[in-house]
């Protein structure tokens, strides 16, 4: 899911409707009956997009400033018929055109040469001459109109349904290892509560580091990286000791252990010197260090504190291990920590990136937190079905605040306007008690208020109102 | 008759003390209810201006009688002033916030103007006015030194060391000036703080809290009855002492005493008190308790409604119905009814009914004024000689009414639908089994409802929306939900293999079934395939090509010259070649029945499914689907090759075991060497499995390993079930054939047991494959004992889980749903919420809601290749 993409277009779309809006205004100055082809023009430039495929979304663009031209002709042409027209009449009429502006008019499909040669890979694969191409596209852009969401679709209600329907399907199980050296990732139910949460620290943090081109073909740079970002404390390559009599920890350095992390004894001497300020003495891999401390207890304290002392690697990643994924190598780790990550050299800041929803929205910012919402349901859902649309949903739902917001009290049900929405939910007696003291309206806008008061929910068809001729 | 909004908007508000007493129809003095004869006492809990709970009585207040008075509240005047506990907290807050003295808030002028600027812009500055304030210790107005005031819960307030009584803390509130609260975030117009200090307590009306009889002629009140008689005992008690000149320290007493009363009347469940009880030790249910929670009047009364014109029965299975129908008892349909208004074009139909003196007969006729009439035999024919325009008739349900159908938990929206009424003989709803995915129900013992539309608008939309035939497709993932399960898709399977052939009389037999008139020229010699068959259920105009679920997806794919006849070719509604499996008419996957419903109709693609469930059914019935233990026979070359496979693993444990124990095995990075220990072993165990499945699936499907011209010829039960879809998988017959495979518990190898071992059989210790719970048995050599115990160990954890993932995913839904509930696509295309918050410009980037998907290929194939 490009999250920049769909933002342009939601753009490109604003402006477009502005732009027809001023076309119109213009226009019906102009003109006075001619309303019902200009309308219809000016519906033309709100083209079907295709679900997937981007050729066409970008032939409408072309398309848009071609009806532009036919629009503007007509209304001159029908002007020169029509000048004699009094000007009274504008006023209805505009409303007219307001209204035909809002019904769509059946459009006749024009497939132009654009849309021909953007969808030349497709149609050529199929072996498709010019004639069959031209209705094969026809045909498409025909199924994507009338593919297209009704007005008034309790879309919100279907999401929370396919989300949790499947629910008892999903697993039970929270670790799922993939081959034994892959990082354990949490999935199924509990997985989806944390996303729907937005708890801040996932069960299991997991990070995707991706590198930059010369590192990312070699395993072993990327395996040597990995090695490298995993977060080290000094009990990890050594073993420490206390000598009470002689008034001394000893740090027996491994050096097996030390290679591993890619480290010299040096290093650690250096480190530990910059810690803690003590004496240190330093003979074939065995550290002597006197405390300053006088008291056995702060003594004891200093050691606890050397063992958890971390002396490489990124803090909080845990295990790093470069993995191969489609031709090159990324590494993936368990933990995760983007600031200090997307800082190392080696690491393409780009691609990068964590299963922490609320870490992503805070270094990286809110459209990538919806987008990480989005794969990790995708993924927590495993084999049970769900289409996008009702991810992106959910997720823009989450984030609309510009802050990823918890499901639930805390979040978006928390916040609802309606009293009764958040009476008849959780917490019903706090709800009640606030809508008195600040003298709250309930508006009776949602689907639990109304139906709390014994009203038709203004939902699907309820949205509209049939009137009968008396 | 279309229902108008009637309530445009609630507002909320405190009420005052004065408004108590306005709204009040009777203030109450005395604690008694009811006089020695049981009638109601004047100025009791039960006055009759209250309102009326018993028959034949006339409410003093508005004269209306039991049905038609809505009840009248009273009021108690509280001798002594009263906090509110639900507002304990905010009494706090503006205590805090104002001075002890003048009661105007603890800032400087300047600063108090700066702030009432900042709220023409910003609604809440409460939080930051209360941050400025805590520091003052000396009023700025009048200079008088501030005391810290504590608050000791639920209700109790100290300055300093001296407890302040709600009698000062109400004057205190009652200074503070209008300007000063709405800087402290509050509206005065609708609330007061001092409106938060009880002088009148409301009395609700009767109708609130019926009493009722019991059998023994006792009469039992209502919690809050009960509640309010507390209350009126102690402020008795209260104004007696104070009247007598009763010592302060006495009068404190009552005055918290009276405290308690009135808090735990609001809230019985306030933390820092002990709850008000019954004599039997039950706690009272006042008014938080009433509201609260699942059974409080909020979620079980207010969000779920109770309806009339509704039946729920045991559900059965009905294969000769079609998907729209539904099977009514006539006892159901005797009792549910529907109203028709009498017309000139109906009213001599209508006059019958009303006459008819058996089934479909009038329950009720109502008159203009809304009189309604039951209709008898007594009565039946003035009324029917009365019967004019106007009148509306409710009819008993007949065949063709509709009706919605549900089953519970309606976890989505198939799982309630519209069906057509089918009056039936039986005593239970029938349905066809197709429609059981959509409702997940079975014939075990499930029961449903069924609820009867009553309006033309409620009739017209289940027809148009709701309608069986409608929902064909889930909108959760865009393929078909109602769709062919287990039976149908064998039997469809059966019926389009490719050597299946059918002579004059059996072709004629299923045609005649599916309602073809005439029949085609036969394909095959003198003979019919099944495909050409098959091939008379489909609408006019299919074209499409696909693989079904025996493909192995070759490099190049031999189209229509399959071996295994999985290439699916429909021309021109022909089937051509390729057997109809799940891929083609199942749940999720049928590309087949998904085709005909998007590019050919609703309409169409019910008709297909409902012949098709007939067709296939009846070649089920003919030919028969028998599964047998020799099913699982393995050939003697495929045991071998299993046991060898078995042994190798075996080996390749031991070997990790000998490791482990010397010390010497490589542990994975990031786990224990316990951990790491069991991981390795279930790798090689889920290996095994995966390879022996492979070795399985050629033997049993033989006819995979088969020359083309002998096609699905040998092919046993089992492997017909597993290999169209219509029920059990590879590993099904895996386990029943070869090897059940390593048993789980918790993800891991079982571990509970006796120390050291899982089961007592085994030395302490011992961590083999076998004491570690691997199970080289299948289900037909027959487990041993300990395989038995594992195998049971995972499977008992596997049935735990399934009730608590029920569980928690249930409040997952409830979570999502409400969350998600007023987000709807506006006139415009634009997703909003119920506040008209936007949260997409276009619903799901592009607009396509996924009922609609509609694949492209299939699209070319359809409309453009023929």
């Amino acid at each position: 899911m490009s999250d920049k993409v769909s933002d342009k277009e939601n753009k490109d779309k604003v402006d477009a409707v502005v732009e027809s809006k001023v076309d119109a205004v213009v226009e019906s100055k102009v003109d006075a009956v001619v309303e019902n082809k200009v309308a219809v023009a000016v519906e033309e430039k709100d083209l079907p997009e295709s679900s997937g495929k981007k050729a066409e979304k970008k032939s409408a663009k072309a398309k848009k400033t071609e009806k532009k031209k036919t629009a503007v002709k007509e209304s001159k042409k029908a002007d020169s018929e029509k000048e004699a027209k009094p000007e009274k009449e504008a006023e209805p009429v505009k409303k007219v055109k307001k209204l035909l502006k809002r019904t769509k008019p059946f459009k006749k499909i024009n497939v132009t040469q654009k849309w021909i040669d953007d969808a030349k890979d497709v149609t050529e694969e199929l072996g498709l001459n010019v004639s069959d191409s031209k209705k094969l596209l026809e045909l498409v852009s025909k199924q994507l109109e009338e593919s297209k969401v009704q007005a008034g679709e309790a879309v919100g209600v279907v999401t929370a349904q396919s989300l949790g329907e499947p629910g008892t399907q999903l697993t039970l199980r929270t670790f799922h290892f993939a081959g034994s050296a892959e990082v354990s990732v949490s999935s199924g139910i509990h997985r989806l509560e944390e996303i729907v949460d937005a708890r801040r620290v996932p069960s299991t943090p997991i990070m995707f580091i991706y590198l930059k081109k010369e590192y990312a073909c070699d395993k072993e740079k990327a395996s040597k990286l990995a090695k490298k970002l995993e977060e080290t404390k000094l009990a990890d390559v050594a073993k420490i000791e206390e000598d009470f009599i002689q008034r001394f920890i000893g740090i027996r350095l491994n050096e097996k252990k030390l290679a591993h992390h890619d480290m010299t004894v040096e290093d650690v001497v250096k480190k530990l010197k910059k810690a803690t300020r003590s004496k240190t003495t330093l003979e074939d891999n065995f550290i002597k260090l006197v405390p300053t401390a006088k008291t056995l207890k702060n003594a004891r304290r200093l050691t606890k504190k050397l063992e958890n002392m971390p002396i490489g690697g990124v803090q909080e990643i845990h295990k790093a291990m470069a993995v191969k994924e489609g031709d090159e190598y990324i590494i993936k780790t368990r933990g995760s920590n983007l600031v200090d990550v997307l800082v190392v050299e080696e690491v393409d800041s780009t691609r990068t990136t964590s299963n922490s929803i609320k870490e992503v929205q805070e270094v990286f910012g809110i459209e990538a937190a919806r987008s990480t919402i989005i794969s990790e349901i995708l993924a927590a859902m495993g084999s049970a079905r769900v289409n996008v649309r009702h991810l992106m949903l959910l997720a823009d739902v989450m984030t609309r605040t510009g802050e990823v917001r918890a499901i639930g009290r805390t979040g978006v049900s928390g916040q609802k306007e309606s009293v009764f929405a958040r009476a008849a939910y959780e917490v019903t007696i706090k709800h009640l008690l606030d809508a008195a003291i600040n003298g709250e309206v309930e508006k009776l806008a949602g689907v639990t208020e109304n139906i709390i008061v014994g009203q038709p929910v203004k939902v699907g068809t309820g949205t509209i109102d049939l009137v009968m001729k008396s | 008759m279309a229902v108008r909004k009637k309530i445009k908007s609630v507002n909320f508000g405190l009420m005052s003390s004065e408004m108590v007493r306005k709204l009040s129809a009777v203030k109450i003095i005395t604690p008694d209810t009811y006089d020695e004869d049981g009638y109601p006492i004047e100025g009791g809990l039960m006055d009759t201006r209250l309102g009326i709970i018993d028959p034949g009585l006339h409410c003093k207040t508005c004269g209306g009688r039991m049905k038609t008075c809505p009840g009248h509240s009273g009021h108690i005047e509280l001798v002594r002033p009263v906090i509110h506990v639900g507002y304990a907290k905010k009494i706090y807050v503006i205590l805090k916030a104002t001075c002890s003295g003048c009661s105007k808030i603890l800032l400087p002028d300047e600063k108090i103007a700066s702030y009432k600027e900042l709220l023409e812009d910003e609604r809440d500055i409460s939080d930051r006015v209360l941050a400025k304030v805590k520091k003052v210790s000396k009023c700025p107005h009048c200079n008088a030194e501030q005391e810290d005031i504590k608050f000791d819960k639920p209700h109790t307030f100290f300055e300093g060391k001296r407890r302040i009584y709600p009698a000062e803390i109400r004057e205190r509130l009652e200074r503070i000036s209008d300007d000063d609260l709405s800087i402290l975030g509050w509206n005065p117009v609708f609330a007061r703080p001092e409106w938060m200090i009880l002088t009148a307590l409301l009395v609700p009306p009767v109708t609130v809290r019926p009493s009722i009889t019991l059998e023994s002629g006792v009469r039992s009140e209502d919690d809050l009855t009960h509640k309010m008689v507390d209350v009126l005992r102690i402020n008795q008690r209260l104004v007696e002492n104070i009247d007598a000149g009763a010592p302060q320290l006495i009068i404190e007493d009552l005055w918290d005493l009276l405290q308690y009363h009135i808090t735990t009347y609001f809230d019985n469940e306030s933390s820092g008190i002990p709850p008000a009880r019954h004599r039997s030790g039950r706690a009272l249910k006042t008014v938080a308790q009433r509201l609260k929670g699942k059974e409080g009047r909020f979620r079980y009364n207010l969000t779920g409604k109770r309806v009339n014109f509704a039946g729920r029965t045991v559900v059965s299975p009905d294969c000769f119905l079609g998907i729209n129908q539904v099977g009514i008892p006539e006892r159901v349909a005797e009792e549910l009814t529907v109203p028709v208004g009498v017309t000139e074009h109906n009213i001599d139909v209508l006059r019958e009914i009303v006459l008819n003196e058996e089934y479909p007969k009038a329950n009720y006729v109502i008159r203009p004024d809304k009189l309604k009439k039951k209709v008898t035999e007594l009565t039946r024919e003035a009324i029917a000689e009365e019967l004019e325009e106007g009148y509306v008739v409710e009819r008993q349900l007949v065949e063709g009414d509709i009706v919605l159908f549900n089953r519970q938990p309606s976890l989505h929206r198939v799982s309630m639908m519209a069906h057509e009424a089918k009056v039936t003989p039986n005593k239970t709803f029938s349905f066809n089994t197709l429609v059981c995915p959509a409702y997940n129900a079975d014939f075990d013992g499930d029961e449903m409802n069924l609820h009867v539309p009553q309006t033309v608008e409620a009739q017209v939309e289940a027809r148009e929306l709701l309608l069986v035939e409608n929902q064909i497709i889930s909108p959760r993932y865009g393929r078909p939900i109602i769709a062919a399960d287990e039976d149908p898709v064998a039997g469809g399977f059966l019926l389009t293999r490719a050597v299946k052939e059918y002579t004059k009389e059996e072709a004629m037999h299923y045609s005649f079934l599916i309602g073809v008139k005439s029949l085609p020229k036969p394909d095959r010699g003198e003979k019919y395939s099944g495909k050409l068959i098959f091939s008379q259920i489909l609408p006019p105009g299919i074209n499409i090509e696909f693989k079904n679920g025996f493909c192995e997806k070759c490099e190049e794919c031999k189209k229509e010259n399959c071996k295994n006849d999985a290439f699916v070719s429909i021309k021109d509604s022909l089937l051509v070649s390729g057997a109809i499996d799940e891929y083609a008419v199942g749940e999720r996957k049928g590309v087949l029945l998904d085709s005909i419903f998007k590019y050919i109709g609703a309409k169409e693609a019910r008709d297909f499914l409902d012949r098709f469930m007939k067709l296939s059914n009846t070649v089920l019935f003919r030919e028969g689907l028998t599964v047998s233990s020799s099913d699982y026979d393995l050939s003697d070359r495929i045991k071998e090759e299993v046991k060898q496979m078995t042994q190798d693993s075996e080996d390749e444990i031991n070997q990790i075991v000998a490791d482990y124990k010397s010390g010497t095995m490589e542990s994975i990075p990031g786990m224990t060497e316990e951990e790491s220990f069991d991981m390795r072993i279930l790798n090689v165990t889920g290996l095994l499995k995966k390879k022996v499945e492979g070795f399985v699936g050629d033997s049993l499907f033989t006819f995979k390993s088969e020359s083309a011209d002998s096609v699905h010829k040998a092919i046993t039960g089992s492997a017909i079930m597993a290999g169209s879809g219509a029920r059990a998988n590879i590993t099904n017959l895996t386990n029943n054939a070869a090897i059940w495979g390593q048993a789980t518990v918790n993800e891991g190898r079982p571990k509970r047991g006796y120390i050291g071992r899982v089961l007592p059989i085994f030395e302490v210790g011992d961590v083999s494959s076998r004491a570690g719970g691997f199970i080289e048995n299948g289900f037909k050599q027959g487990l041993t004992t300990q395989e038995f115990f594992f195998q049971a160990m995972g499977a008992r954890q596997g049935e735990v889980d399934k009730s608590v993932s029920t569980q928690e995913s249930g409040y997952l839904y409830r979570r999502l749903s409400n969350a998600l509930q007023d987000v709807l696509v506006k006139d415009d295309g634009t997703v909003r919420s119920a506040s008209g918050d936007l949260v997409q410009m276009v619903y799901g980037e592009d607009g396509i809601f996924p009922m609609n998907l509609f694949d492209a290929k299939n699209l070319y194939e359809q409309q453009v290749k023929k």
